[in-house]
Order: C-alpha cells, then sequence, then structure tokens
C-alpha cells in the first residue's frame, strides 16, 4: 500500500478523525456519542494510518504501545469510580462540579470514565488490528 | 414494521445456524457473526420501534417524551456490538492459529487435538 | 465437662493435619509426640465415666447451618462412651505402632494425617447427636479410610481394594443418608437423642418405615462387611498392618455395628428387625468362619475371622434380647482388645520375617519374646480360655442363644461351630508363629522396636484384667452400654466370672476340645483351598466386578454419544430442544397481527430489510470468501441503518464504526484464513437448511408474540428516563447509563474486551518457541 495520495491525505484525516474523537467523547452526555464511539473513531484513524505509512508509523505515532494505552484506560475508569469511596459514597457514584461549561456540560467524574472506556476501546481496537496486521509482515 | 422485522430476524437467525453447522471454520466464524447481529436486533425489537423519539432529554425537560424510544436495550446493545467485535477478532485470530498448527480447518479433524 | 467431645474432636484434626509438618520436623519419633493427642483424650473420655455410670448422658450444641437445621451437636452416653475410649486408646497405640512398622517412609507425615483425619471422624460418628451430622462423619471415614487402605498407592492391588471400600462403604452410606432423611422427616427429628425418646411402636407403625429400615440396615450391612458385601473386608488387607489393626478391629468396620446399636431402640421395634437382621449376622459368621479355615496367610485369616465377629454381633443385635445386648456389647470390647493385638503381632511377624505363611512360621518366641507374649494373650483371648475377656464375653454369647426366641437350640449350634473354629484359628494366629522349631523366613528374625510390641501387650494386659475382674469392665463400660443399646436407663448389666456349672460352660469347655481337634486338621484343609477359588466365581465379588464393569463402559457408551467433539451436533442438539419445547407452546400464544399498533413501513426501511435478508441467505450460499464478508458487511450497515431510522443514534454510529473495523480485520487476516472447503455433502446440507428455516420461524413467531405481550412501560426505564438529567446531569440516557447508573457492568465489559485484545495479542504474537516475543 504505496499509495502517494493516501499517505498525504491519511495525515491530515488522521489528525481530523482524532479531533472528532475527542468532541464525540466530550459531548457524549448529551449528544450522540460517547467513550466507545470516541474510542472507536480514535483507532480506526490510527488504523488509516497504518494501511497508508505502515504499522511502524503507525505505532510510533501512537506513541504509546496498546498494551500501555488499555492498562490506562482501565486505571483511569477505576480511579473515576474510587472517587467515589473517597466522598463516603459507594464504588463509581458520580460526583459533579456545579459550574456547566459549553459543549461538555457540567465537569464530573462519569466523564473521566468515559474517558477511561475510551482509551481502553482505543487500546484495544489497535492492539488487535496491529497484531492482525503486524504477523504477516514479518513473516514476509 | 415490526412483522418484516420479525421476519427479517428469523431469516438472520436461519442463516447463522445453518452457518454454525459447517465444518469450515470461517463459516463458523461467520455465523457466529450473524448470530450476533440477530441477538442484537431482537433486543432492539423487543424494545419498541418509535420514529423520530430519539432517547435524549430535550431542552427545558427533566424526563424523556413519551414517545421517545426505551434507552434501556440500546445501551444493552452498545456494549454488544462492541464485546462481539471482540469475540470476532478472537475467534479469528485463534482460526488463524489452529491453522498453523494443524493444517486444517475442518473441525472434524480438529477433533480431539488437544490432546496431542 | 460438655464440651470435651468438641475440644478432643478438634484436636485430633488438628494434629492430622500438623502431622505432615511435625513429621518433616521430627521425622520418625513424630508418631510418639502425636500419639500424645489421642492418650489426653481418652483421659478426657475417662473423666466422663462417673457422669456415664451414673445413667447421665454428655451432651453439647451449637448451630452450624440453622436455615437446614443442623447443628453441632454431640451426645455421649455408655454406648458412645464405650466406642469413643476404644477408638482413642487402640488409636494411640496404633499411632506408635506405624511409627516402627512404617519407620523411615518418605510419606509417613501423610500417613498420620489420613490416620488422625480417620479417627477425628470415628470419634465424630460415635459422639454425633445430628444424624446428618453423623453422616457426614460416616462419609468422612469412608474417605478416609480409602487413602487408608490404598496407602501403597503405587500398587495396583492396593488402589483396587481401597477403592472397592470406597465404593461399597459409599454406596451404602448414600442409603443410609436416604435413609435418615426419611427417617428425620417421618419423626420431626433429626437429633438421636430426641428419636430415642420417642414411642418406637408409633413410629414404626407409619407407613414408609420398612424402607427407612431396610436403607439404614444397608448403609449398615455394608460398613460392616456383612453377607453379601462382605468382600471388601478381606481385600483390604492390601493396607499396612497399622491400618489393619486400626480399621478391623475397634473402628471402620465396627461403625455399622455401632448404627445398630445406636437405632437399636427404634428399629428393632419392627416386626421385619429379627429376620432380617439375625440370619444376615448368621449367616455372615459362617461365611467367615468357612473362608478363613482355608487361608494360609495371617493377615487373611484375621480378616475373615473379624468378618466372622461383625457377623456374631449383628446376630446378637438382631436377636435383641437384654441378654443378647449386653453379650453383643462384652463381646465387642473382648474383639477390640484381641483382634488389634492380633493384627499388630502379625504385622510384626511380617514385618521381621518376610512371611506371613502361619506354615512357613514357627518358633520365634525366642527371637521376639515380647510380640510372642502378646500374640499369645491375643490368641488365648479369641480362642475364649478362662481368665481372659474372651472367655466371659463367649460365656454371655452362649446364653444369649440359648436364651434366643424361637429355637435357641439352633442357633446355639450356629454359634458354637462359629467358636470351634474360632479356637483353632486362634492357635494359628497367636500361638503357631512362636511356639515349637524355629523355621528359617525369608529374614532373620530379631524383636521389633518397643514401639511395636508396647501397644499389643498393653492390650493384652487390658484383657486379662478384664478377664479377672470382669465386674469393672461390666460396670464401667459394657453395663452402661447395654443399657443405651436397650434405651433403659435402668437396665443394670455387669458381668461375672463365674456363673456356677451351667450349659454355657459346658459348651465352652466343648468348643476348646474341638477347636484343638480342628487344629490338627487346618494343614490338610488349606492344601485344599482350591475350592475356594472355584466358589469364588459365585461370590458376590462377581457381581461387584460386573456391576463396576458395567457402570466403566455405559460412561464410556453414553460420553461418546453425548459428548461425541462435533460443534454441529451440540448446536443441533441445543437448537432442536429450543424449536420443539418453544414450538409446542407457540400456536396458542402467537396473536393474529395487529396492523395498526405497528410502526408503518416505507420504501426506505423495506428495501433495508430486504437487503439485510438478501445479505444473510448470501453469506450462506456463496462459495467464496471474499463475497461472504461483503455479504456480512451488508447485513451489518442494513442493521445500522434500522438503528438509524428506529431512533437509536449511537448504536447506529458504533455499529458503522465496528462494521468498518471488522471489514479491516476481515481483510488483514483474509490471505491467512483458509479457504472454503466443500466438506458437507447435499443431503445434509438441505437437511441442516430444513431445520435452519424451521428454526428461523420459531424465532420470527417468538418475536411476535414478545411484541404484543411488551408492557406498555417499565419502571426501569422510567427511573433512567427521570433521573438521567435531575441526578446525572446529562440528556443522552443512553450514555448515562453506560458511565454512570450501570457504569460497573462497563467496566466489567472493557475488562473482557482487554482480555480479549490480550488474547488475540498472545496467539498472533507469542509462539512457544519464537524469538519475537515482546511485540514490539
Amino acid at each position: 500500500m504505496n499509495s502517494v495520495i493516501l499517505a498525504t491525505v491519511s495525515r491530515l484525516l488522521t489528525g481530523v478523525l482524532l479531533v472528532f474523537s475527542v468532541f464525540l467523547l466530550l459531548r457524549g452526555h448529551n449528544l450522540p456519542g460517547g467513550g466507545f464511539s470516541g474510542g472507536l473513531v480514535a483507532a480506526s484513524a490510527f488504523v488509516l494510518f497504518a494501511f497508508a505509512n505502515g504499522f511502524p508509523a503507525a505505532r510510533s505515532m501512537l506513541f504509546f504501545t496498546p498494551h500501555v494505552i488499555i492498562g490506562c484506560g482501565l486505571v483511569v475508569a477505576i480511579v473515576a469510580g474510587l472517587a467515589g469511596n473517597l466522598a463516603g459514597l459507594p464504588f463509581l457514584t458520580g460526583l459533579w462540579d456545579k459550574t456547566p461549561l459549553p459543549v461538555i456540560g457540567k465537569l464530573g467524574t462519569p466523564l473521566l470514565f468515559d474517558l477511561g472506556v475510551y482509551f481502553a476501546v482505543l487500546g484495544v481496537t489497535t492492539l488487535i488490528v496491529f497484531s492482525l496486521g503486524e504477523d504477516g509482515e514479518e513473516e514476509e | 414494521m415490526e412483522f418484516l422485522l420479525a421476519i427479517t430476524i428469523g431469516v438472520l437467525y436461519a442463516a447463522a445456524f445453518y452457518l454454525l453447522l459447517r465444518r469450515g471454520v470461517v463459516r463458523i466464524i461467520l455465523g457466529i457473526a450473524l448470530l450476533s447481529q440477530a441477538v442484537n436486533l431482537l433486543i432492539f425489537t423487543a424494545g419498541g420501534l418509535r420514529e423520530g423519539g430519539v432517547p435524549f432529554i430535550a431542552e427545558g425537560q427533566t424526563a424523556l417524551a413519551a414517545t421517545s424510544a426505551d434507552p434501556l436495550p440500546q445501551a444493552l446493545i452498545l456494549t454488544a456490538i462492541v464485546i462481539s467485535f471482540g469475540v470476532l477478532a478472537f475467534t479469528l485470530a485463534m482460526v488463524h492459529r489452529a491453522d498453523q498448527a494443524t493444517g486444517t480447518d475442518d473441525v472434524d479433524d480438529l477433533k480431539g487435538t488437544d490432546q496431542t | 465437662m460438655e464440651n470435651f467431645p468438641v475440644i478432643i474432636l478438634v484436636a485430633i484434626f488438628l494434629a492430622a493435619f500438623l502431622a505432615p509438618w511435625l513429621h518433616r520436623v521430627l521425622g520418625d519419633r513424630c508418631g510418639l509426640v502425636l500419639s500424645l493427642v489421642p492418650l489426653a483424650g481418652a483421659t478426657g473420655y475417662a473423666l466422663m465415666l462417673p457422669q456415664i455410670m451414673a445413667g447421665g448422658v454428655v451432651s453439647f450444641r451449637h448451630a452450624w447451618v440453622p436455615s437446614l437445621g443442623i447443628a453441632l451437636d454431640f451426645y455421649v452416653d455408655g454406648l458412645s462412651l464405650l466406642f469413643l475410649l476404644l477408638i482413642s486408646v487402640i488409636g494411640a497405640f496404633v499411632t506408635w505402632y506405624a511409627a516402627g512398622y512404617l519407620a523411615g517412609k518418605k510419606d509417613l507425615g501423610r500417613f498420620y494425617l489420613f490416620l488422625f483425619g480417620f479417627m477425628g471422624s470415628m470419634l465424630g460418628v460415635v459422639s454425633a447427636d445430628h444424624l446428618v451430622l453423623l453422616f457426614i462423619f460416616w462419609e468422612l471415614t469412608s474417605i478416609s479410610s480409602y487413602l487408608l487402605i490404598g496407602y501403597y498407592h503405587n500398587e495396583a492391588k492396593s488402589r483396587a481394594a481401597a477403592l472397592q471400600a470406597l465404593l461399597v462403604t459409599g454406596a451404602g452410606g448414600l442409603c443410609f443418608l436416604a435413609g435418615v432423611i426419611l427417617l428425620g422427616r417421618m419423626a420431626g427429628t433429626f437429633l438421636i437423642s430426641e428419636l430415642l425418646q420417642m414411642d418406637a411402636a408409633t413410629l414404626v407403625a407409619q407407613p414408609g418405615f420398612t424402607t427407612v429400615l431396610v436403607l439404614i440396615l444397608l448403609g449398615a450391612f455394608t460398613k460392616s462387611a456383612q453377607f453379601p458385601f462382605h468382600f471388601w473386608l478381606p481385600n483390604a488387607m492390601e493396607a499396612p498392618a497399622p491400618v489393619s489393626a486400626y480399621l478391623h478391629s475397634a473402628t471402620m468396620v465396627k461403625a455399622g455395628i455401632f448404627l445398630l446399636a445406636r437405632l437399636f431402640p427404634l428399629l428393632s421395634a419392627s416386626p421385619l428387625w429379627f429376620p432380617i437382621v439375625a440370619p444376615v449376622g448368621a449367616v455372615t459368621m459362617i461365611l467367615g468362619v468357612v473362608m478363613a479355615l482355608g487361608q494360609n496367610d495371617l493377615k487373611k485369616i484375621l480378616a475373615y475371622t473379624t468378618v466372622a465377629v461383625l457377623g456374631t454381633l449383628t446376630m446378637l443385635l438382631g436377636i435383641g434380647t437384654e441378654l443378647a445386648v449386653q453379650a453383643a456389647m462384652a463381646y465387642l470390647l473382648a474383639h477390640a482388645l484381641y483382634k488389634a493385638t492380633l493384627f499388630m503381632t502379625s504385622g510384626t511377624v511380617d514385618h521381621e520375617t518376610g512371611t506371613r505363611d502361619p506354615d512357613l512360621l514357627g518358633g520365634l518366641r525366642r527371637a521376639m519374646p515380647f510380640t510372642a507374649a502378646a500374640a499369645l494373650i491375643g490368641g488365648l483371648s479369641m480362642a475364649g480360655v478362662p481368665m481372659l475377656l474372651g472367655f466371659v464375653s463367649k460365656e454371655y454369647f452362649y446364653k444369649a442363644l440359648l436364651d434366643a426366641p424361637g429355637s435357641g437350640v439352633w442357633w446355639e449350634v450356629l454359634g458354637v461351630s462359629a467358636s470351634v473354629v474360632m479356637v483353632a484359628l486362634a492357635i494359628t494366629a497367636g500361638f503357631k508363629p512362636f511356639w515349637g522349631r524355629l523355621k528359617p523366613t525369608p529374614k532373620k528374625a530379631h524383636e521389633a522396636p518397643w514401639t511395636m510390641w508396647l501397644g499389643p501387650l498393653l492390650l493384652g494386659v487390658a484383657g486379662i484384667k478384664t478377664g479377672l475382674f470382669p465386674s469393672y469392665a461390666g460396670a464401667g463400660l459394657v453395663g452402661p452400654a447395654a443399657a443405651a443399646v436397650l434405651g433403659d436407663a435402668g437396665f443394670v448389666g455387669g458381668l461375672k466370672l463365674w456363673h456356677g456349672w451351667t450349659t454355657a460352660l459346658g459348651l465352652s469347655a466343648v468348643t476348646v476340645v474341638l477347636g484343638l481337634a480342628l487344629y490338627g486338621l487346618l494343614p490338610r484343609i488349606r492344601a485344599a483351598r482350591g475350592i475356594y477359588a472355584g466358589l469364588a466365581r459365585f461370590g458376590p465379588e462377581r457381581g461387584y466386578d460386573n456391576l463396576l464393569e458395567g457402570v466403566l463402559s455405559f460412561a464410556r457408551w453414553q460420553t461418546g454419544v453425548l459428548q461425541n467433539g462435533y460443534l454441529r451436533n451440540y448446536i443441533m442438539t441445543v437448537v432442536l430442544f429450543t424449536v420443539v419445547l418453544v414450538g409446542w407452546m407457540l400456536p396458542g400464544v402467537v396473536p393474529p397481527p395487529d396492523w395498526s399498533a405497528m410502526v408503518r413501513p416505507n420504501v426506505l426501511t423495506v428495501t433495508v430489510c430486504l437487503l439485510i435478508m438478501a445479505g444473510a441467505v448470501f453469506a450462506c450460499l456463496t462459495s467464496s470468501r471474499f463475497t461472504a464478508i461483503l455479504a456480512l458487511g451488508v447485513v451489518g450497515i442494513g442493521i445500522a441503518m434500522l438503528y438509524f431510522m428506529f431512533s437509536a443514534p449511537d448504536l447506529a454510529m458504533t455499529q458503522v464504526l465496528v462494521e468498518t473495523l471488522t471489514l479491516v480485520l476481515f481483510v488483514l487476516a483474509f490471505y491467512r484464513l483458509p479457504v472454503f472447503g466443500n466438506y458437507s455433502k447435499k443431503a445434509v446440507k438441505v437437511r441442516d437448511a430444513l431445520v435452519a428455516a424451521v428454526f428461523g420461524t420459531v424465532m420470527a413467531m417468538v418475536v411476535l408474540v414478545e411484541q404484543s405481550s411488551r408492557a406498555a412501560d417499565n419502571d426501569v426505564s422510567r427511573f433512567m428516563s427521570e433521573n438521567s438529567l435531575t441526578l446525572a446531569n446529562g440528556r443522552n440516557v443512553v450514555n448515562v447509563i453506560l458511565v454512570d447508573f450501570r457504569a460497573l457492568d462497563t467496566l466489567g465489559e472493557i475488562t473482557v474486551l482487554a482480555i480479549a485484545a490480550l488474547g488475540v495479542f498472545a496467539m498472533m504474537r507469542l509462539r512457544p518457541g519464537s524469538k519475537k516475543e515482546d511485540g514490539k
């Protein structure tokens, strides 16, 4: 897959998709979106980049290995849940800041939890695709 | 519409089942994929069909409108979609490994390979 | 005092679990340390003697599973105390003995674990008040005896014998449990102490009591090796000598006798008690002595005489007169003392000389004087010679038979014949190896360490003491035990040495004379023992073998049929059952279509549905992998459109993304996936398609039924709708459910996803023998 056009366009598209994925994540509490779709869009961005520029390039662009991203996602989600415990409430109870922000709405631990979901889905998807994709390249 | 969807779901189930009965592993994977689609659609239809009733709370309201769709089955299906993606990836990797290790995709030949 | 039984029990089990560690620290000496526990226990039990002799009981209660009415209830009366003392004292001696017999064995610690586990279970059996608790200990004795009998686990014969004992007693244990549950429901209580207070006659008159009786008897008969379940006991002689000495003198096999005695006041009220129990005991007794005659192995001789004694005890309980019960208790005590002694001395002989064949042994008394003395006392007691407890108990045995209801003479003939054989065999086991000319043996004989002869000798001395002054044993042990069995606190038993010139005394004299004569004939009988092998073909052990083989081949057959390893057969079975069960109910409930309540279809939705169906069918029919994958994509995108059109934008978005990534996965894996093979025959495909069509129809109908019966509103959805904004500050209710209301589920889900991804990674990247294992 050595298409110059795809390689060029993919750089731009990947950036746009990543921004869009964050947008989906942030507005998910009030409009369609959220951690699952945001994470999938972000993963698609890296998959597209990998198809255009090869897996090693995609890996270096991801910066962290998928394993680390999965781990971070799970840890963030659990930390978001533990915040409830710190406040003396049951695990995963949502805590909220009173003042709303534009697009996102109010800030709270459920958003942090959704961020964890986002990273977990991103890491899972990229790990799966990279594992399946790289296998062939190395054997050739 | 529900009648038509019932038939669609029936066809999906039948196709998934037929594929699961094949001996080639790839067809079995296709069957698993179709089966999860069928189940999702079944839950979705069971939750009730609504046109133009997205489950979002409108500005100025504190609860969903009476005409809006039930959000609960949607939440269930959303997780199911992502999980079935994981399962599919897992089976694909497994079939690939089994093919490498045994050189066959006939489940009848794969029988009892764990003993060797 | 009330909690003594529990404290001792806990201490024994604690010692069991500490044994392996102790053995590692102390080596072979750990047996001596461990034996302190049962000795202390015996002292504790002895402290209860005054209270029990005064006609009292010791009971302890502790709720365990209150919801099931199961409690840790213990109850000690005269009968329990007799057993408790025997089990703990002989247990301590056996612990010493094993320290010598198994000295240097690496797994001695494990042996003590099993031995003490067994000891604790046995103490539990005889002191439990709750029938279910009794059953639990009962099963524990079966399991721990399995481990003990199979101690030489690298010998096939040993394993087979252990398994046989476990299966026979285990099957009986299940009968016993069934009987116990029926009895408990019938009487309204599971407490033995309460059961014994009830009016037996009304209980016996209840319908179904016969079933209870037969089930409990089956449990007792299998445990106590009564005909036709006797065969496991001689086979269990594969065990090391300490195990045989313990299991077959005072404990395991006596558990069945204990059960018969424990429930005697209830069960003996049944008119069936005498006609079942007494004959079974008599047959077992005769069978035991006949089989013992032809054995040329000391251990086997002792094993078959044990069978005979168990038969005798059962017969006496079956006869059930006051005299018979007292005779049974005296006989039980005497047998426990002399049989433990003889098992240990014969084990010592085997250990020191390398053979157990009485024809090859003789004159060992100079080499091993203490063992010879112990064996002599044991043998004399077994033969029923005066001044020993065996004599006293045999006097009562004869008196009880003469006194038996019906024709006492016939019982007497059977009893005397059995005793005659006992005399001959007692000489063989207790006298023959040690006296006469010294014979050459495989190993040069010399005396065993003191641990191996002190126990038997002390037991022998106990036999002499109780034999000379039977009134003490009578008042302290046998009397209270008999009173407890009879359920008559007023019963005053006692043992006397001298009864005057009675018939029983005359018969005793005749017995000894005839026994001596029979001893002279023994070598000739042993020479002709080939007859036994011929008879074995018709014995009940054949039935056991055939049953076992039958069960195994049935298991093989049904595993082959049900777990055949073919995925499609499993799926086919599941689906066919679903189709039949659901389809059978459907015709009555499928509603006529209510078109007005349904959403009106339009051109777009109909087209999408048709596309989905076409895609599904196409995926089945195509022979190209690529087309199949595309068809799958069509189905997925079609369903995403349906989600979108019916107010589920989140679903639609997720579905589209997942479909895209699925396509990517297939493309990546494509060249590595096997091509479609054509494995199935045409007829098979047609059959599968037909079943699939029927299944699809049923599922479609299920959808319609569900549609018409769905509740318009449900509390869960309403709660989420009303609280999504107010409590969780979110207008997208689906997202709020995922990250707030049901966030724990979502946390679980992403964990599952992570595991799946790691699985993919592991399968694709980690290869046994591959160097590229870090995945970078």
